[in-house]
């Protein structure tokens, strides 16, 4: 393989998905840091996946529900839930506006 | 010193008055004062007034009551700050506590710290931490191994009776081995993760770290068990494992996979794991070589699931409810979070993800075929000794593959045995781990236990001289 499998341009954009910011620069260093990595997985090619089912978890369990009832020893009061938030008001989170002014 | 004792003879010390609790808790505080500003494995140091006040008043009701003990500090402590070593949560207080924790309040065991670790677990040297790095109490210029560094470094340097760490894809295991502790990671679902700040959930575990196995039993015959707060603990009932461990290995076969004894691994600590099998023959088991050969692909099996999940575990981390903004991610962490949102994105989410978790079912077998050889198997934890500082973080790709041997086990779900099995010639630990079937912790803990019984690697501290100067094995 002497393509390259991840440009700066797919760094930016999973960059964007994921909500991180970066700097041009740092753009540059993940780009060229993640190509090996990305290429180390390609050996799993090599492997016959032919009608082989994925397993995504491991507890053979299926299923596991809760009963519908509240439970109280699990609630928060208002301003436990507010204690860590950097910014709220009037019992609420403050957050940046998603909508444009 | 108190802290050599093994926890069932403290319990009884305890109880017979030999000595106090408050005895014990003064003896970690005074260790944490001389040893932890040239170690740095405590994150958060709870106050002493408050330690002591708590040994003053504790009810002998379990083996252990009263003693002192730290977590790994991804474990929510409500009212305790929590920081997974990452900025963002550099000033978070939980509101509740995870069920790891409150088992052991229940029983009276008295939290001293909360541990530095590679942020949110991410790391096999518990360099990636926004609170500078944790030394080895054997080598100050080298790593503790990671991410349970904190843990397995005040376990070794005696600033602790014993500790919690979780282990991912090595996490209790490599620092374990590099620390000369023992430690224990478990089957998947065997003790619950609620209020474990997650990394990857289908891997995470929780799991003991002391200093033999035999502390290791006492303490996981407390945690485990089914918890209605996580849907993935197991109701699979819960062995008395602390008074199992004298049984005679009658029709044992520990299986040597080669694999793991090829290119790559260091001579000496290659001797010193197949040398665990030698010895372990002096208690009637049997030791035959066996062929695994999907163990190579473990490495991107694992570096793709745990990556993915992780995109997805830390996608909370937004700065609104708690903590502060994702810029305060590291380099390694914000890696990772790429890797896993790209193999999770449009178009590659087949060709990474998806694979990796077919592949990852072809392990699983690989593991089934080679546990119906043999009782358990015998592998090397880490390829080499603890590296320098530094050496890790220069190369990402170098940095994963130092994971190889301990990362196999998580994506099956199997538990493993950390043990001490020698030092190299210049005085550095190696672990050799014991892996076994799904549940099978009676059994690892067993020969884990009859292992330390004709070895006496487990005991040796780096505290020769009294105080970290003196790195040679205290022999």
């Amino acid at each position: 393989m002497s393509s390259t499998v991840i440009s700066e341009a797919d760094v930016l954009k999973v960059a964007k998905l994921a909500n991180i910011k970066l700097s041009p620069e740092k753009i540059a260093i993940f780009a060229k840091q993640l190509e090996p990595i990305l290429k180390y997985f390609i050996k799993l090619n090599k492997v016959n996946i032919t009608n082989v089912a994925p397993t995504y978890q491991v507890t053979g369990q299926k299923n596991i529900l809760r009963q519908d009832i509240i439970d109280t020893k699990r609630m928060f009061t208002q301003a436990q839930s507010l204690a860590n938030a950097p910014q709220s008001k009037n019992g609420f989170f403050v957050t940046k506006s998603i909508s444009k002014k | 010193m108190l802290l050599d004792k093994s926890i069932l003879e403290l319990a009884t010390g305890l109880r017979k008055g030999d000595f106090s609790s408050v005895d014990l808790i003064n003896e970690c505080y005074d260790n944490i004062a001389k040893y932890n500003g040239n170690i740095n494995a405590f994150i958060t140091i709870l106050p002493r007034d408050t330690a002591l006040k708590q040994a003053k008043s504790v009810k002998l009701t379990s083996p252990l009551s009263g003693i002192p003990f730290v977590l790994k500090d991804c474990y929510v402590t409500e009212s305790v700050k929590t920081t997974a070593a990452s900025n963002v949560l550099t000033n978070f207080i939980p509101p509740y506590s995870a069920t790891v924790y409150q088992k052991l309040l229940n029983t009276g065991a008295i939290l001293i710290g909360k541990m530095n670790m590679d942020a949110w677990g991410h790391g096999g040297s518990s360099e990636n931490t926004n609170f500078g790095p944790v030394k080895n109490p054997w080598d100050r210029s080298r790593v503790a191994g990671g991410s349970s560094g904190g843990p397995a470094a005040a376990i070794s340097a005696r600033m602790t009776v014993f500790a919690i760490g979780e282990d991912t894809g090595g996490s209790i295991r490599n620092p374990a081995a590099w620390c000369n502790i023992t430690g224990l990671k478990v089957t998947y679902g065997r003790v619950s993760r609620y209020g474990t700040i997650a990394y990857a959930s289908s891997f995470d575990s929780v799991g003991p770290m002391a200093k033999s196995v035999q502390d290791c039993s006492v303490i996981l015959e407390t945690i485990a068990g089914l918890d209605p707060y996580d849907a993935t603990s197991s109701p699979t009932p819960v062995s008395p494992y602390s008074a199992l461990l004298n049984k005679k290995l009658n029709d044992i076969t520990i299986g040597v996979p080669r694999e793991f004894f090829q290119e790559g691994l260091d001579p000496e600590i290659k001797t010193a794991v197949l040398k665990v099998a030698e010895d372990l023959k002096n208690t009637g088991v049997k030791v035959k070589d066996l062929s695994m050969p999907l163990f190579d692909y473990g490495l991107a099996i694992y570096y793709l699931i745990g990556p993915s999940e992780t995109s997805s575990n830390l996608a909370r981390y937004d700065g609104i409810r708690f903590g502060l903004g994702r810029e305060f991610f590291t380099d390694e962490t914000i890696r990772r979070i790429l890797i896993g949102t790209y193999a999770l994105s449009a178009g590659y989410y087949d060709a990474y993800y998806k694979k990796a978790q077919q592949v990852r079912t072809l392990f699983i077998e690989e593991y089934k075929k080679a546990l119906s050889q043999c009782s358990v198997l015998l592998q090397p934890i880490t390829p080499t000794p603890p590296p320098k500082l530094g050496e890790l973080m220069s190369d990402p790709l170098q940095n994963f593959l130092a994971d190889i041997y301990t990362i196999s086990q998580n994506p099956v779900g199997i538990p493993s045995l950390a043990l001490p099995c020698g030092f190299t010639k210049s005085g550095l630990p190696i672990g050799a781990q014991l892996v076994g079937p799904m549940f099978s912790e009676e059994l690892l803990l067993n020969i884990g236990h009859q292992y330390q019984q004709i070895t006496d690697h487990h005991l040796k501290s780096p505290l020769s001289k009294g105080d970290l100067e003196g790195l040679k094995p205290k022999l």
